[in-house]
């Protein structure tokens, strides 16, 4: 039987049970957590490098984490600071245009990163023609499927705000892949 | 909270194509990345806290409590003589401020005419001369008519 989240938490913050629990958490959020980083950053090594990095500081800080939250709006909220963050530092350390960032990713999915067919390829790049933040709340609400309330908390943005960062991107994308062109 | 049907109405409005689209994800990840996963963080979490263990380990043996007390207590001596001698340099601000004062008197002595000065030093040398003058003269006089036999002095005259 899976142990909720506090069940985990709980052994965690016993030493005896600490490791066993930690070995749980990964397990049972590692796919999500993977997916909702590597949908942004596109390449395998760059996405396993952020969720190692994140899950290093989930092990470092889940005995500050209050069982009175979600713990994974908390895990959510730590994977998409640590993407933003490197996404923004990629801009920074390459000097090139935000359109040549793109470019490059678009070309990760063409070579080889992306086993989906032409369709799939195409809604891949037309996400990537979005704003970062925008293209993440799209993935957050198209992908996982997360309701306006809990991508605010993990987002820090108003629900309204959310809802029409949304709806702008789905009609965008929706444009771009049923474009004949 | 919002249910899944909802969520799927809602794209299915603004956008209907997408709304029908596959939604697995298509990356490829290598062979039992996701097997294997678990157990490399778990060696990377524990061997960063190995790390920092050692670094307190190395900072903080028993051995060095002895030489971190006497860091201490050099610390604290240094805080000693820094406030003893903050109170040794108001004592010489203090002889300063004197000597500065000494100094000033002398500088108003620049603007009395020096002969008025020398005159009244002189006069005030000449009136204590006097004094001691007469008062010797006194002590003779006394001393002359206690040791002279005033009947000698008589038969004499």
């Amino acid at each position: 039987m899976e142990l909720t989240d506090s069940e985990i938490i709980e052994r965690f913050n016993d030493e005896s049970g600490k490791n066993y629990a930690f070995n749980l958490l990964v397990r049972k959020y590692q796919k999500k957590l993977y997916y909702v980083v590597r949908r942004m950053v596109i390449d395998h090594d760059d996405a396993n490098d952020l969720v190692q990095n994140v899950w290093i500081k989930v092990w470092a800080n889940l005995h500050t984490f209050k069982s009175e939250s979600n713990l994974y709006t908390w895990l959510y909220r730590i994977a998409t600071n640590e993407t933003l963050t490197f996404l923004n530092k990629k801009k920074k350390r390459l000097l090139v245009p935000i359109v040549d960032v793109k470019k490059e990713l678009m070309g990760k999915i063409d070579g080889g990163h992306f086993d989906g067919d032409e369709i799939e390829k195409k809604l891949q790049k037309a996400m990537l023609t979005l704003p970062e933040k925008q293209r993440l709340v799209f993935q957050m609400r198209y992908y996982d499927e997360t309701p306006y309330e809990e991508m605010s908390k993990i987002l820090t943005t108003s629900v309204g705000a959310l809802k029409a960062s949304y709806h702008h991107a789905a009609k965008k994308i929706e444009e771009i892949i049923t474009n004949k062109d | 909270m919002e249910d899944k049907n909802n969520i799927g109405n809602e794209l299915g409005d603004i956008a209907p194509f997408l709304s029908k689209m596959d939604k697995r994800d298509r990356f490829s990840v290598p062979a039992n990345y996701f097997e294997e996963f678990p157990m490399k963080i778990a060696e990377r979490a524990h061997s960063k806290q190995r790390r920092r263990e050692n670094w307190l380990g190395k900072y903080f043996r028993p051995v060095l409590i002895p030489a971190l007390s006497a860091v201490v207590l050099a610390i604290g001596i240094g805080f000693y003589l820094h406030y003893n001698s903050n109170s040794h340099v108001n004592m010489a601000s203090r002889v300063h401020n004197s000597i500065n004062a000494v100094k000033d008197s002398a500088t108003i002595t620049d603007y009395v005419d020096e002969d008025v000065l020398v005159d009244t030093y002189t006069k005030d040398l000449e009136a204590s001369k006097r004094t001691v003058k007469t008062k010797e003269q006194d002590t003779l006089v006394n001393i002359l008519i206690d040791q002279t036999d005033l009947s000698d002095l008589n038969e004499q005259l």
